[in-house]
């Protein structure tokens, strides 16, 4: 047991949980600015999958993982805008609508890439953008290694969440669009143009999903494999939920679940004779039973899920 | 002015499934297939024999049972996307009872087998039920979370307690304990005649019964069913109770019918599957049971496609993806104001000619 | 109800239409490998000019139960089986991310189709095979790693165990810390026989080494291999690392690449270059050999009733390139090598 107790275990486990906490922070971020407009998307999954596919593509035929990241974003982008289409302009539902993305996207990215490569008896491997370190602070033990040595895109993410939590609170733009995910009608006849904001909505989610996608392809790990998402667009949508709509708790959400798949990992090292599903359930029950801890009053947008139609149409 | 509505809508329904096709058949054309011969296998794998008829039969069994359980509880406004995880449960259960736990075999084996998977199911569902009445946890994150840890109990246990002679995987359900198959040489099995009871079964529930109704009533306006006094914490969690059990059941057939045995991607796919049958069928029992067949057919075709014309299973993905977004797309255009306009003026400039 | 039924109904019409009027189902000799795009064997375009002399075009087909593109165990069987058509002159398909419960149907439409093998990679496939089997006693089938016989039915086993001790024993001696890693992907048969031979190389070559096991519960997911690898290092101190978790592994030595002097083992392919410096060498199974096997039986008419188990003593088993890494062991460790190819160890194959 002392292995638990020294610095250089927690260290090193924080380390871990932010860097698994980082895509999933991504694609729940644009989750919470998709479902703040009353857009709830459930391809998110799918999403993050086209974005690792195309990231991946595009970073290894350019030699750039930035680029990577980039088109990966806006892969996602052009994907979700099939589900914006057809859930605003069309009004036809969010929930299957999301689903097809989910069905669409790996077949899609599988397409790519083996018209692109082939099938290959090991995976391609391209560069990856590695890690930030902020001189001097990330000398500071234990805190250093942990807040000023992680990846640019963590940064990046983290920055958003301050972004997102200012935009929401303190700015006009930001009430407006709250209150097309409360009240559009209201928000109509305040001047708000609701079909506007749902699409932008939806261009901020496809990116960020798209961006989390990618993070695992071209920050990660430089290599795709079909199925490298493995879920985290769920678990990401279910981070909105328990975070409670909030910038805030979309990052603690995500946090929490990190550290428990990377506790649950270290576990397995440790206690070598429970079965290894039964640990990886702990990050699945810690977010049910965290869930049931908080009984606190829902933050969900009013009109959530809801399709909107303009007055006298 | 009716008739002419009713063309238009026919209309754009078959230009969508034609534009889904057509973009598969690019991507055929991309990796340098025939279209037209890779078309035809998928539709003869599915059509063109007593065997294909069958395998497209067995393909729709689980898919009516995890449809309908989504409808069940999309009728009473309850998002179960737990559905997967139920399906297991009923499957683990169904074939613990069967292998370990009767002493006798023959069908009352498999009756108790089949109840128990129900149950397991039901058991497994009422717990996002549960937890959304008396908790206000959200259901739907409630049933994904459930979804995994069912997934990973099932491993647990076939490569753990219920492993059979060291390889990963539970023994099998015996020969007299199976449904029974009733139209050889194919697979199709009694699970279909059980699926289409269940069908009719919700069916006749939800639509005339008092009990389907306050369900209904519930999900369509929970407000004006509390304030008219329904029980609408005891609707919730009945309404995960029977949606669990039918996709509990649904997992025991398929363990009893066709898999016979627990062992790794069991029961991948089959919830969300449903889920968007039940969507696509509009809730409906009925339509959830045909939009199951149109997905089976699909699934069934695309295997011969591969297996026949080495289309790679990607693409009949896309196009499966393809045929859903521009369904749902064009039945939301066609109900939309200014498409109904339209076809008002129309039909009446029709008239006047 | 009604919008959506429309659609339906007309679906199911076009779809019943089409299949009236589509072409009649010639087994064309068209293959999947084709659409695999460069790494296509050149046998899959003969079709053409073997069917015109009349000559019997040989065929056999392989299904996977996950991706075939997967850089681990479906890739390498593949490539196998190519490699193996190539030189015993078959025409080569395949059916990937096959459900459980579709593995009947593919077999039979394999056998339907006349194809002369089915090649299934894998002990999960065992029930189906032995269910089409009889009702095709024209079609043989040829399952890796299985323990299944009949008339039509052979199995080839690579010795798993075998690699598990090779690998086991070079990090038993690489290791500095005396603690060595194991990544699992599923628990599988043969990822639990790994393991089994992995414990026993280890304590083979130092007693004193501690195993660690930790499983990824994915075949796919790379990022949590990059996890596995960095959590074993941080709790463990972990140097060395062997695993059978396909696209995982390749996670789990870029997790490696983070720190100084730890080392991956990888398998079954060639695999030195994908990072030269940490990786040691590759134990390689050579599937063109074991699955050629089957092919050769099946054009010889000698195919069935017959259980192969094959190792380093048949040639299936042998050891990549050697990495500068290893450079120093590369004796002490071939010679290992060589008492396992003259079976002056004994190992146990028992699984607990």
């Amino acid at each position: 047991m002392e292995t638990i107790l020294n610095f250089a275990f927690l260290e090193n486990l924080l380390v871990s949980m932010i860097r698994m906490a980082t895509p999933l922070l991504l694609a729940g971020l644009g989750e919470l600015y998709s479902e703040k407009a009353g857009m709830v998307n459930i391809g998110l999954d799918g999403i993050m999958t086209i974005g690792a596919g195309v990231g991946f593509i595009v970073g290894y035929l350019s030699g750039n993982p930035l680029l990577g990241l980039f088109a990966g974003s806006l892969a996602g982008v052009a994907l979700n805008l099939i589900y914006a289409f057809s859930t605003i302009s069309l009004r036809s539902g969010q929930t299957i609508n999301g689903m097809a993305l989910n069905i669409l996207a790996p077949a899609l990215s599988t397409f790519l890439s083996r018209t692109m490569f082939g099938v290959k008896t090991t995976l391609m491997k391209g560069a990856t953008i590695g890690n930030l370190s902020v001189p001097v602070l990330s000398e500071i033990p234990f805190i250093g290694p942990i807040l000023f040595k992680a990846h640019p895109v963590s940064y990046f993410a983290l920055f958003l969440v301050l972004v997102t939590l200012w935009f929401f609170r303190r700015t006009k733009p930001g009430l407006n669009y709250l209150a097309v995910g409360e009240y559009p009608r209201a928000a109509e006849s305040m001047g708000v143009n609701v079909t506007k904001t749902k699409y932008l909505s939806c261009i901020i989610c496809g990116f960020l999903a798209g961006m989390g996608g990618a993070y695992l392809t071209t920050c990660y790990i430089g290599a795709y494999a079909e199925g490298v998402v493995a879920g985290r667009g769920f678990i990401a949508l279910s981070a909105v939920i328990f975070g409670n709509w909030t910038g805030a708790g979309v990052l603690l959400a995500t946090l929490l679940f990190g550290l428990a798949d990377a506790v649950q990992l270290r576990f397995q090292v440790l206690f070598r004779d429970i079965p290894y599903q039964l640990l990886s359930m702990l990050p699945y029950l810690m977010t049910i039973f965290v869930l049931l801890m908080s009984n606190k009053q829902s933050n969900e947008p009013k009109a959530n899920g809801q399709p909107y139609a303009r007055e006298g149409k | 002015m009716k008739i002419a509505r009713t063309l238009i809508r026919i209309g754009v329904s078959v230009f969508s499934i034609l534009l889904a096709m057509a973009t598969g058949a690019i991507l055929i054309l991309v990796i340098g297939k025939d279209p037209v011969v890779a078309y035809g296998y998928l539709f003869r794998g599915a059509f063109g024999s007593l065997p294909s008829i069958g395998e497209t039969i067995v393909k729709v069994t689980p898919l009516i049972f995890t449809g309908l359980a989504a409808v069940f509880s999309y009728q009473c406004g309850m998002l179960n996307l737990g559905i997967e995880g139920q399906f297991i449960a009923g499957a683990i259960v169904s074939n613990w009872l069967s292998t370990l736990v009767i002493p006798f075999s023959g069908p009352a084996n498999t009756i108790l087998s089949l109840l128990g998977g129900m149950i397991a199911g039901a058991l497994w569902g009422a717990i996002p039920g549960f937890l959304k009445a008396y908790r206000g946890l959200n259901e739907m994150i409630v049933g994904i979370l459930l979804n995994y840890i069912a997934l990973l109990f099932m491993s647990y246990l076939f490569a753990g307690p219920l492993m059979e002679a060291n390889i990963p995987q539970t023994a099998a359900v015996e020969q007299a304990d199976r449904l029974a198959r009733i139209l050889p040489p194919t697979r199709v099995h009694l699970g279909i005649v059980i699926a289409l009871a269940t069908l009719i079964f919700v069916y006749y529930f939800l639509y005339y019964t008092s009990g389907g109704f306050r369900l209904r009533v519930v999900g369509s306006n929970p407000i004006a069913a509390r304030v008219n006094g329904l029980p609408v914490k005891r609707m919730t969690i009945l309404s995960f109770l029977a949606s669990g059990a039918i996709a509990g059941l649904g997992g025991a057939v398929e363990i009893l019918g066709v898999s016979y045995r627990l062992m790794g991607g069991f029961g991948a796919g089959f919830g969300f599957d449903g889920v968007a049958i039940a969507l696509i069928g509009q809730l409906n029992p009925i339509g959830t049971g045909f939009v199951a067949y149109l997905f089976a057919v699909l699934r069934v075709g695309a295997n011969t496609m591969q297996v026949g014309a080495g289309i790679p299973s990607a693409i009949v993905d896309v196009v499966q993806a393809i045929i859903i977004i521009f369904a749902v797309a064009a039945t939301g255009l066609v109900s939309l104001p200014e498409f109904q306009k339209f076809t008002a003026r129309f039909a009446k400039k029709e008239k006047g000619a | 109800m009604k919008r959506y039924m429309y659609l339906v109904f007309v679906l199911l019409m076009v779809l019943v239409l089409a299949a009236g009027c589509g072409p009649k189902a010639e087994p064309t000799a068209e293959a999947g490998a084709e659409a695999a795009g460069e790494e296509a064997p050149a046998s899959a375009d003969s079709s053409a000019d073997t069917k015109t002399d009349g000559e019997k075009v040989w065929r056999v087909a392989m299904i996977a139960n996950t991706p075939i593109a997967d850089g681990g165990w479906n890739s390498a069987c593949y490539a196998g089986m190519t490699g193996a058509a190539e030189k015993y002159g078959f025409e080569t398909a395949y059916s990937e991310n096959v459900a459980q419960t579709d593995y009947v149907t593919i077999f039979t439409e394999y056998a339907n189709m006349g194809f002369d093998l089915v090649f299934a990679p894998g002990n999960e496939f065992t029930d189906a095979v032995m269910e089409v089997a009889p009702s095709f006693p024209n079609t043989n089938f040829l399952i890796l790693n299985g323990d299944a016989k009949a008339d039509n039915v052979m199995s080839v086993k690579a010795d798993n165990t075998q690699m598990g001790f090779l690998a086991g024993a070079l990090a038993g001696m690489k290791t500095q810390t005396g603690k060595v890693g194991f990544v699992g992907g599923m628990e599988i048969t043969t990822a639990k026989q790994a393991i089994n031979g992995f414990h026993q190389g280890v304590a083979y070559a130092n007693p004193e080494a501690e195993v660690s096991v930790s499983w990824a519960n994915s075949w796919d997911d790379t990022a949590k291999g990059k996890e596995i690898a960095m959590s074993m290092v941080s709790t463990n101190d972990v140097d060395v690392f062997f695993g059978t978790a396909s696209a995982v592994d390749v996670g789990v030595r870029e997790g490696l690449s983070e720190f100084e002097n730890r080392w991956g083992i990888a398998q079954p392919g060639e695999s030195l270059d994908q990072n030269p410096e940490r990786i040691l060498t590759s134990i390689i199974t050579d599937n063109v050999a074991l699955i050629g096997l089957g092919l050769e039986k099946a054009q010889s008419g000698t195919f069935g009733n017959e259980v192969v188990e094959a190792g380093v003593k048949e040639g299936v088993l042998s050891i990549g390139l050697i990495g500068e890494s290893m450079k120093d062991l590369e004796e002490s460790f071939m010679k290992v090598y060589d008492q396992l190819y003259e079976g002056a160890i004994t190992i146990d194959y028992e699984l607990k």
